[in-house]
């Protein structure tokens, strides 16, 4: 990883009795997209905050290039924030809000206006049409644009984004996240996104903080969280996934029974006893249908379900008292599973993750 | 923070004085009636006035049709724009602000000229007939509080869905304004009230001038004349007034909340 | 209570709701096309109300704006407004605007100081329910009682009267106070106009979204430049309106001043009290004219509202 730019060092925020935040630990390097991801309440937010300066930690300190920041009013830290709201101005045009950090800094108008109109042209609503429109005569997705116009159009050091998306509808949403990542990769602004949507996380961060109670549950690149979840709890947020009850039949072959059926785990029990229950987790992707070579572990159940979704069959499968839900490709001349149909359902030992 | 919270607490405390005092003095100066000690006697004497009985009797009989009067004109307007006509809406809205812009003197004034005992409409020629006059001047007087109340109530509860929902199910109009529209606006109905109440209970211009025997001339005319006995007369006001706003802070936590909106 | 009284009030909000309910606008939107053959039949639904309106409110009204250019033989002239100008009627206008822009000014900023205060000030919960109560209250509290209420406090024997005089050897009738005077009504007016502008503007300050003082923050501005720049920018229609409102509510007051001082001091609604009981101007046309100029004079005030919020705000919905 490159030079560490901003780092969040031990830092703890209590509000009286109830502590929010305990001990989070992040590096962060130039450039780097980083999004917290958690149910609300996990403290994410208040992280966030404690880095734009709105609440101060109760301990720890946040480090800026080196410099340190923790006890620095809002706005002597010269950082750009994106709010849930969008937050603009209601009584300023766009070009007004956009140059209101210039303004404040005391930019010569000349520069002022040459900025606006850049920053105006990377989120392409164009000086020219928008710069005199007032916030109400815009879509919500258009003043969450002018938002992170006006938060970018000083150069902030760091880039903060508090659930940005949540307020919009589900197509503005994936286009502005889409678009959120690529001006952040043009600047190269070091950016922290705070959401609660998993595949918003997915699908534009460098690093994911996966975070519940006040932790970081798991700091990681997108692909390493949703495929080797470092706890229970990261497993279930992210993504989907089956769950299987079993027991340790055989700890020194790693056989597992699960209703009534043995399954061999191989190299994945570390350390289990026999009769230890486990509990067995699958992404719905990792399980198929029918048996294939490459899948050296089947069970067998009923059809419980079948939701025809388009190009998708999400199929459900009970094996004991286990439901499983997995995906086939619709196609057109292989007829859907029918409910109340044997099913055996295969997948590769070395997908399944052991929870304990 | 700290510095912040200093500068409202002394905002606060000065305010509260400010409004503290006068009552706190008229207080005390009511309980001076008898000499060298304090008592209620101020109280007793009015209580005991029969001018104050029926002063206050007549009031709030006035106080009641004005309610009512308010009512039959706001409800149905307010609903009806908010279905039918809401086109209509600025005129409407428009004409229940003129109140807070024309005097109620000058609507009284009015009055006396144009409903003389020889106009066409003489509502003046008698005593029930200037009665009827007063409820209406009142009602006018309420109605951008009551019009307010009303079409605030009628936003929360989303009118069009619940008269095409009752309509499907076979209602006719008086079923619908009576069993789903009135029940919903109730807490809002009320909140304008007792608004009103406290509006018209004190009122003076509007009865002095038609000459009717209400409370308000009547506290003018103790004022003028005794001297504990308007102290007394001001907290017992004040209590009033007191207790018509705790009724409608009391009844806006039961007011629906909105069901079908989202934000 | 009182005929002054005007809380819970409309006009000033419109700000209040284009911050709070974008959806409260959409839903005005008419849905349904008005369809001309049932026209007569939805008339009749807010018939009652406009034949009231007309026959209460605006023909009584217009029936003293065309007597004021009329003389007692019925025959047009502009001599009753001419006569409106002699000395002693103007003297009238002049304390009426005086004592009502006076208690609006002062009303609206201490009003909105306690509002900020209870709002803004991190005070706890309490200080808030309870100052928007009383303020519910005080603010209808008007006319004869408040009128007592004054007297018993900063009369000759009132209470504080009588404890400066005593306790700090203060004459504040040296001083050249009086109760039955301009401040004196002022400040007895200022018991209803202080409430009635926490009534309204505190929903204007909630209106001001957190996130705008953080997003202000972030981009680097003081606290005193966001005011400067967003807040009072923002909140300025609704206090400019409500100080409207609050002149409108003065000016038209009568029994508070009745009550206070009888007939010594010589406002307008006074001396129309006066003349409708008794014609003490000798001529009732003039009466017409001087109920004539008051709504000239609140119409006047409103009309400059609403074209300063035509021609400044053009951010309003």
């Amino acid at each position: 990883m490159a030079e560490t730019y901003l780092s969040i060092q031990n830092v703890k925020k209590s509000f009286g009795q109830t502590t929010v935040v305990q001990d989070f630990n992040l590096d962060i390097a130039k450039g780097e997209f980083v999004s917290f991801l958690g149910p609300s309440g996990c403290g994410k937010t208040t992280v966030l905050r404690m880095v734009a300066g709105f609440e101060e930690p109760t301990s720890g300190s946040i480090v800026v290039s080196g410099k340190d920041i923790t006890r620095l009013k809002p706005n002597q830290r010269n950082i750009g924030m994106v709010f849930q709201a969008y937050a603009l101005f209601p009584n300023l045009t766009v070009a007004q809000n956009v140059a209101f950090g210039l303004k404040v800094a005391g930019v010569s108008k000349a520069d002022s206006d040459a900025r606006v109109k850049e920053m105006l042209g990377i989120i392409k609503l164009p000086m020219d049409e928008f710069g005199a429109r007032y916030p109400y005569q815009l879509s919500g997705g258009q003043q969450q644009r002018i938002a992170l116009a006006r938060a970018l159009a000083p150069s902030p050091k760091l880039l903060l984004l508090d659930e940005p998306l949540s307020a919009l509808d589900a197509k503005v949403r994936v286009s502005l996240r889409e678009e959120i990542r690529s001006i952040q990769q043009k600047l190269g602004i070091t950016t922290i996104f705070v959401t609660h949507d998993q595949e918003e996380a997915l699908s534009i961060s460098d690093r994911i903080a996966v975070m519940y109670g006040g932790r970081a549950e798991q700091v990681g690149a997108p692909f390493e969280i949703y495929n080797r979840p470092a706890s229970k709890f990261v497993a279930n947020f992210v993504g989907t996934l089956n769950v299987l009850e079993g027991t340790v039949s055989d700890a020194s072959n790693g056989a597992v029974r699960v209703a009534a059926q043995e399954l061999s785990l191989k190299g994945k029990l570390n350390g289990s006893k026999n009769g230890d229950a486990l509990s067995l987790a699958l992404r719905p992707e990792a399980i198929s249908l029918r048996r294939r070579p490459d899948h050296d572990a089947t069970l067998s159940g009923t059809i419980a379900d079948v939701h025809f979704l388009g190009s998708v069959i999400r199929v459900r499968v009970g094996i004991g008292g286990s439901v499983v839900s997995l995906d086939t490709f619709n196609t057109s001349h292989t007829p859907p599973p029918v409910v109340g149909q044997p099913a055996e359902i295969s997948f590769s030992s070395g997908d399944v993750l052991v929870l304990h | 923070m700290k510095r912040s919270t200093l500068w409202a607490w002394v905002t606060f405390i000065i305010g509260a004085s400010y409004f503290f005092i006068p009552l706190i003095a008229t207080m005390e100066f009511s309980l001076r009636m008898r000499r060298g000690e304090y008592s209620f006697d101020a109280y007793r004497v009015v209580f005991s006035d029969d001018r104050f009985q029926a002063t206050f009797g007549y009031s709030v009989v006035v106080a009641i049709f004005t309610i009512l009067l308010g009512v039959l004109i706001v409800v149905p307007t307010a609903y009806w724009i908010r279905l039918r006509m809401p086109y209509l809406r600025p005129v409407v809205e428009f004409i229940t602000l003129l109140p807070l812009i024309i005097p109620a003197i000058v609507v009284v004034f009015g009055y006396i000229r144009m409903y003389g005992s020889s106009s066409p409409l003489p509502f003046l020629a008698t005593a029930r007939g200037t009665d009827v006059l007063l409820v209406i001047g009142y009602s006018m007087l309420a109605l951008p509080y009551m019009y307010r109340a009303v079409d605030t109530g009628l936003r929360t509860i989303d009118v069009r869905t619940l008269t095409e929902a009752a309509q499907i199910l076979g209602a006719g109009w008086t079923t619908i304004i009576a069993r789903i529209i009135l029940p919903n606006v109730l807490i809002a109905v009320l909140s304008g009230a007792f608004l009103t109440f406290a509006i018209v209970l004190g009122e003076f211009t509007m009865a002095s001038l038609l000459n009717r025997p209400a409370f308000g001339p009547y506290l003018q005319n103790i004022g003028a004349n005794r001297a504990y006995e308007p102290a007394a007369l001001a907290i017992i006001a004040f209590v009033i007034t007191w207790g018509c706003m705790s009724v409608i802070q009391v009844l806006s936590r039961f007011a629906p909340q909105s069901a079908n909106r989202p934000n | 209570m009182g005929g002054s009284s005007a809380a819970h009030l409309p006009k000033v909000e419109p700000m209040s709701q284009a911050i709070h309910s974008p959806a409260a606008e959409a839903e005005q939107a008419p849905r349904m096309k008005p369809r001309g053959a049932r026209l007569p039949l939805q008339w009749l639904g807010v018939a009652p109300f406009f034949i009231f309106a007309l026959m209460f409110l605006i023909l009584p009204t217009m029936y003293l704006v065309v007597g004021a250019f009329q003389n007692n033989a019925g025959e047009y002239t502009l001599e009753n407004i001419y006569e409106l100008f002699q000395p002693s009627i103007l003297a009238a206008y002049w304390i009426s605007i005086r004592i009502s822009l006076a208690s609006a000014v002062v009303g609206a900023l201490a009003g909105f100081a306690l509002a900020l205060a209870i709002v803004r000030g991190g005070l706890p919960g309490w200080v808030r329910s309870t100052t928007m109560t009383f303020s519910g209250v005080a603010s209808n509290f008007a006319g004869v009682p408040l009128a007592f209420a004054f007297l018993a406090t900063l009369g000759r024997l009132g209470l504080v009267t009588v404890i400066l005089k005593e306790v700090l050897g203060f004459n504040i009738y040296s001083t050249g106070f009086n109760i039955l005077s301009f401040w004196g009504l002022t400040l007895t007016y200022l018991y209803f106009q202080i409430p009635l502008m926490v009534v309204i503007i505190t929903p204007a300050i909630d209106g001001l979204k957190k996130e705008w003082g953080e997003a202000a923050a972030t981009l680097g501005a003081t606290g005193m430049q966001y005011w400067r720049m967003v807040a009072i920018p923002v909140l300025w229609p609704s206090f400019l309106g409500t100080v409207i409102l609050l002149f409108a509510n003065a000016f038209g007051a009568i029994a508070t001043a009745y009550a206070l001082t009888g007939s010594s001091l010589n406002i307008v609604p006074i001396l129309l009290y006066a003349q409708i009981r008794g014609d003490v101007l000798h001529n009732p046309h003039l009466g017409y004219a001087l109920a004539f100029g008051m709504i000239v004079v609140t119409g006047l005030a409103n009309i400059f509202y609403i074209w300063f919020r035509v021609r400044s705000e053009r951010w309003l919905k």
